[in-house]
């Protein structure tokens, strides 16, 4: 693969703050070959593992709000939304 | 008449009665996850380049060769003060070392993960947190080498060094420095230091640690451990350590604080006399300073000012 595609994953990962992604990009050519390849399989596992766990979440609030109906309070309604928002920001 | 089939009504999944509480356990867990696969994949990266440009630290040098480097290393951490002054007592007509003995209790664990350091070492970094807390934290593991003196003054194989981190030693010539790779290093290393020798031959004590630099710089460009450790630079004996440790002091502060804000250096030698009011005292008096140094210099007005007192 690319550098520039390995680059790409570096900018997308939630591995990495800001930050470090600066700092990684920044001093990018004093890695070797095998450093990135190393990096970028390490980056692959974890937004693999990333996925996984925020599919898992968001099935398991979704099982969690399913139960709540029309009729239910107006601070479930509210933790609902709450929620909902929360999974969105998470899974974005 | 026949009768029409029946249909059990379709089965839905059922929904958990919803509850605060699970939710609450489920973002935990979900955090707590999320936490252990960032730890993971860092601790991936953490003996590798890439490791050492996310933590921000300072390129750290180094590589303990030649044949004052133990007693240097020793003097450094167990100077009473961390930002150590290093003082080496290498007898150089008697080629020996000087090493000082510490009774301190083993920490085995700690000895388990840095199996090559001698007894005398290994013994001084405990008895010095920060500089073990240093060690282990940062990843930099000590390359105690010093493969220059005899076995009987207790030089060492450097086995195992190369399965570690980054290396926290001193350079203290180009010779320990050619004779560490040729005896101990793979074929990449041993190639990467003779092109950076061949640079720059025969040099007198002066040049000697230059070189070792410039071979250590060029091992930053063009060597890595392939199973992880990187070595990043050389630094220079004494100003490697006092700067390591000095460093890490003011890492540890703005960790800490985040408003942090690290001083400027002091002045190396604050007790020493300002230079110009030195020659002032000197000159002012109208001895044999003042006309050595002004007659056939043209006419400053320090001189023409002088010159008539």
């Amino acid at each position: 693969m690319s550098n520039k595609a390995v680059k790409e994953k570096i900018q997308s990962t939630r591995l990495f703050s800001d930050a470090e992604k600066i700092a990684l990009l920044v001093r990018w050519d004093e890695l070797l070959e095998e450093e990135i390849q190393k990096l970028e399989k390490v980056i692959d596992v974890y937004d693999q593992r990333y996925s996984q766990l925020v599919a898992g979440l968001k099935h398991e609030v979704e099982e969690s709000l399913g139960s709540l109906g029309p009729n239910d309070s107006q601070e479930l309604e509210d933790a609902q939304t709450l929620i909902r928002a929360g999974l969105g920001t998470l899974s974005s | 008449m026949v009768e029409a089939p029946t249909f059990a009504p379709e089965a839905k999944p059922e929904a958990k009665p919803f509850s605060v509480e699970n939710l609450r356990r489920s973002f935990t867990q979900f955090t707590t996850d999320l936490a252990q696969a960032n730890a993971d994949a860092r601790r991936e990266l953490g003996t590798t380049a890439v490791g050492h440009m996310l933590s921000g630290a300072a390129p750290l040098a180094i590589g303990i060769v030649g044949e004052v480097a133990s007693d240097a290393l020793l003097s450094a951490v167990t100077s009473p003060r961390m930002e150590a002054k290093v003082h080496v007592h290498h007898d150089r007509d008697k080629n020996t070392i000087s090493q000082t003995k510490y009774n301190v209790p083993k920490d085995s664990a700690f000895s388990e993960k840095f199996p090559f350091l001698t007894e005398n070492v290994l013994e001084t970094i405990q008895k010095r947190p920060l500089l073990k807390e240093l060690v282990e934290n940062i990843g930099i593991t000590v390359l105690y080498n010093n493969i220059l003196a005899k076995p009987s003054q207790g030089a060492l194989p450097s086995v195992g060094a190369v399965d570690l981190g980054v290396s926290l030693g001193i350079d203290v010539g180009a010779h320990g420095v050619h004779k560490l790779f040729e005896r101990n290093f793979s074929a990449k290393w041993r190639q990467a230091i003779k092109e950076a020798a061949a640079k720059n031959e025969a040099p007198r004590l002066a040049k000697r640690k230059a070189r070792a630099l410039q071979m250590g710089e060029s091992l930053l460009s063009t060597v890595n451990f392939s199973n992880g450790p990187t070595i990043l630079g050389i630094r220079m004996i004494g100003e490697g350590i006092g700067a390591l440790v000095g460093n890490y002091a003011h890492i540890q502060k703005s960790r800490k604080d985040p408003n942090y804000v690290r001083p400027r250096q002091e002045r190396r030698y604050p007790e020493r006399r300002d230079f110009r009011k030195k020659n002032e005292y000197q000159n002012g008096r109208g001895g044999q300073y003042n006309r050595r140094m002004y007659v056939g210099q043209g006419s400053s007005d320090r001189f023409e000012r002088r010159g008539h007192e």
